[in-house]
């Protein structure tokens, strides 16, 4: 004998009635999870977690995922995450391996060792490659998944140049010291100062290229990702960050600088040494929140830039993110999260995304309606999403 | 009332559920019905729609949970655990405190409780490889001794008295100390360094063989290699907590924890020191006396606050601590 239950219930916002419309109809993204809840489920994940060493993390991520995934509400629909979990803990199995490799290899193997590094790190761009995909595939909106093909090629490209910056000049330099300690070589210590040089101006236009190679490439259903973008776009916000830092960071020393000797004038030299060194601390953790908040700065205005040039098929989007109410909020949640002690991180990272993810539209909701099905998508191996998770990693979108 | 989609477009057909022990019936522009056998069910939250996944790639998203919950309950259907627990505030306030009990007992226990066992059955050989490129390094950054050639050998002499004969690889290298003074310190497979300005300022020679037996303290607990393997815990531990905050700020308690396990070390070395030099009828108050001519001369502690940032326990404690246990034998 079965009940049979009538289910009544008002949806949350039907679909518009066809035609008549002025434009195109525009829906800004709404983002539903609250600290408090999200709370309940970080703490359940980090107990879990914890007791069981860790094997655990692998079901608390798809737990995480999907609770931001179906809070995140566009056009009365919501997304869906469907990594699966023993996936994704097999890629995290292969991460911790690959990591303990490259810690241990060079005091393990000795020069040898450096032969293991560089191929761990050959393995890196193909990881992210593999994890974007990953988790774009496991991504859906209205029953369609999303999909990557970006060419893994570009891949390295991208990401070679940066790995080799910051990793080949640490082994020269371990080389040159061997040579002579005290007094390594001036030429090699030059060419590595003007490969981090280079690095930094080349910067904004490799995460011009990683955007490009991620959005250019990235298709729903049937509908076809598009980066319209152009390097200056990118050159823009960070150039405008390096000003400010340069900008308030003169002043800064002159301060520095007078009350030091204003303090030796006072108390001498000994005592001058000390203030000084006090203040000297206390601008290096000032400057190095500047940067950081400076970070924040550009992430907004980047966030902005990328979504305006981004373009699904015809369906274009926006994005309004203000700089300054970013910042406010990184600051508030710096303050929550040392105050509580940590307890109050759940609430920071939703206070952080929701004002991110509201601040996006899509400029033609309709469309977005209309997608077909992409013919076959077949299953992704979860390895590269859980590799890049360990390492800590952030792809986001 | 739910929204569904078939999988093969976006467009969402606005249907009535109908859910009985067997499945669930869609009534309205789609009509179907699909067995719960091969659906799936989302964990309900609070301000977003519950899921329902079909086998065939279709999906319900349903806006009102309370209705669906209803119905849910009358055919018997239960969330899993961890769902249901989630939803008391009782729970997770448990939850929360079981959480802080378990990171507090893995930091004070667990953690150096593993270390110490993973750190004995590295092999020896591994770790005299780790030992070798530490030498080098020391070899690089400190000049060749300069102390005359019986204050070489009194150390040597003096080093090699306590030094445990058990076979395994222990050395003395004494080294020009530059910038960093009177110094010591153990590296990983057996070597023990040692400053000239600390040979010089340890005129007693039990002041110096206590030192030195501190050292070799380092070596018979093996701390560099559980500092190596306890600070890749910490590391990892701290990240998955913090998970989506900046690194920065989780530096820091990671910081304090690897700190906080370096004093405790310390004390180790010190302990097995005062027995190390007792088993070979060495006074143990000189080494007390030199420590605290190193105190003074490096400038005295930095107060309560350095307290906790310091590598080594202040000064005055340790003095206090290996005069004690001198006397109890």
């Amino acid at each position: 004998m079965s009940e049979l239950i009538d289910i009544y219930s008002p949806m949350g916002e039907a679909p518009p009635p066809p035609a008549a419309a002025v434009g195109p109809r525009q829906c800004r993204v709404e983002f539903t999870g609250t600290g408090e809840e999200y709370f309940r489920i970080w703490i359940m994940n980090l107990l879990l977690t914890i007791v069981s060493l860790g094997i655990y993390s692998a079901w608390a991520k798809v737990r995480k995922l999907q609770y931001f995934y179906r809070n995140t509400r566009l056009d009365g629909a919501v997304f869906d995450y469907h990594g699966n979990p023993v996936a994704i803990l097999k890629g995290r199995i292969l991460a911790v391996a690959l990591l303990a490799v490259y810690k241990y290899a060079l005091p393990l193997l000795g020069p040898f060792g450096l032969i293991v590094m560089l191929a761990v790190l050959a393995g890196a761009p193909w990881l992210f490659a593999q994890s974007y995909r990953f988790r774009l595939h496991n991504t859906s909106y209205r029953g369609l998944r999303f999909r990557f093909n970006g060419p893994v090629t570009q891949a390295y490209l991208i990401f070679g140049l940066p790995i080799a910056v910051l990793l080949i000049p640490g082994v020269l330099v371990a080389l040159a010291a061997r040579a002579d300690p005290q007094h390594p070589d001036p030429r090699v210590v030059g060419g590595i100062g003007i490969a981090y040089l280079a690095l930094m101006l080349l910067w904004p236009y490799l995460h011009f290229c990683f955007k490009r190679w991620q959005h250019d490439h990235a298709w729903y259903g049937r509908a076809r990702g598009r980066f319209g973008a152009s390097p200056g776009d990118f050159y823009g916000p960070y150039v405008a960050a390096v000003a400010i830092l340069i900008v308030s960071a003169i002043p800064a020393i002159v301060l520095m600088v007078g009350i030091t000797m204003i303090a030796a004038g006072v108390g001498g030299g000994a005592q001058g040494g000390k203030v000084g060194f006090g203040i000297a601390i206390a601008m290096g953790i000032l400057f190095y929140a500047g940067t950081i908040l400076v970070g924040v700065r550009v992430s907004a205005k980047l966030q902005n830039v990328i979504w305006s040039r981004t373009r699904l098929d015809d369906i274009g989007f926006a994005s309004d993110v203000r700089a300054g109410r970013l910042i406010g909020i990184t600051l508030g949640n710096l303050a929550m999260v040392v105050f509580s002690l940590g307890l109050m991180i759940p609430h920071a990272v939703i206070r952080a995304m929701k004002y991110r993810i509201e601040s996006i539209q899509v400029l033609d909701a309709d469309a977005l309606g209309k997608v077909a099905a992409d013919a076959d998508s077949g299953p992704v191996g979860a390895t590269g999403e859980g590799a890049v998770d360990l390492l800590d990693l952030d792809i986001g979108l | 009332m739910a929204s569904y989609y078939d999988g093969r477009s976006s467009v969402p057909f606005l249907v009535e559920l109908e859910v009985d022990r067997s499945g669930v019936a869609l009534l309205g522009p789609v009509r179907r019905r699909y067995e719960w056998s091969g659906a799936k069910l989302s964990e309900p939250l609070r301000h977003a729609p519950r899921l329902i996944r079909f086998a065939d790639g279709s999906h319900c998203e349903i806006a009102d949970p309370a209705g669906l919950d209803a119905a849910l309950q009358a055919v018997g259907y239960r969330d899993s655990w961890v769902v249901r627990s989630q939803r008391r505030a009782s729970h997770v306030a448990v939850a929360t405190v079981l959480l802080l009990a378990a990171i507090l007992a893995m930091y004070r226990w667990g953690l150096p409780a593993a270390s110490a066992f993973a750190a004995r059955r590295v092999p020896p050989a591994v770790e005299s490889r780790i030992g070798v490129q530490s030498v080098r390094i020391v070899q690089q950054r400190f000049g060749p001794s300069k102390l005359a050639s019986e204050q070489r050998e009194r150390a040597q002499r003096i080093f090699d008295s306590i030094v445990p004969h058990d076979g395994r690889n222990f050395r003395l290298v004494l080294r020009e100390g530059g910038s960093i003074g009177a110094n010591a310190f153990a590296l990983p497979g057996g070597t023990v360094v040692a400053t000239d300005q600390l040979v010089g300022l340890a005129t007693d020679d039990a002041a110096l063989a206590g030192v030195l037996a501190h050292e070799i303290g380092h070596v018979e607990k093996r701390h560099v290699l559980r500092q190596i393997i306890s600070s890749s815990v910490v590391g990892v531990v701290v990240a998955m907590v913090a998970g989506d905050v900046s690194t920065v700020t989780v530096a820091l308690p990671a910081a304090l924890a690897q700190l906080s396990y370096s004093r405790d070390m310390e004390r180790e070395a010190d302990a097995y020191a005062v027995e190390l030099l007792q088993r070979h009828s060495i006074p143990v108050a000189p080494f007390a006396d030199l420590l605290q001519r190193l105190q003074k001369d490096s400038g005295g502690d930095a107060g309560e606050w350095g307290r906790y940032l310091r590598t080594h326990p202040a000064a005055q404690e340790r003095i206090a601590a290996i005069r004690e246990a001198a006397h109890l034998r």
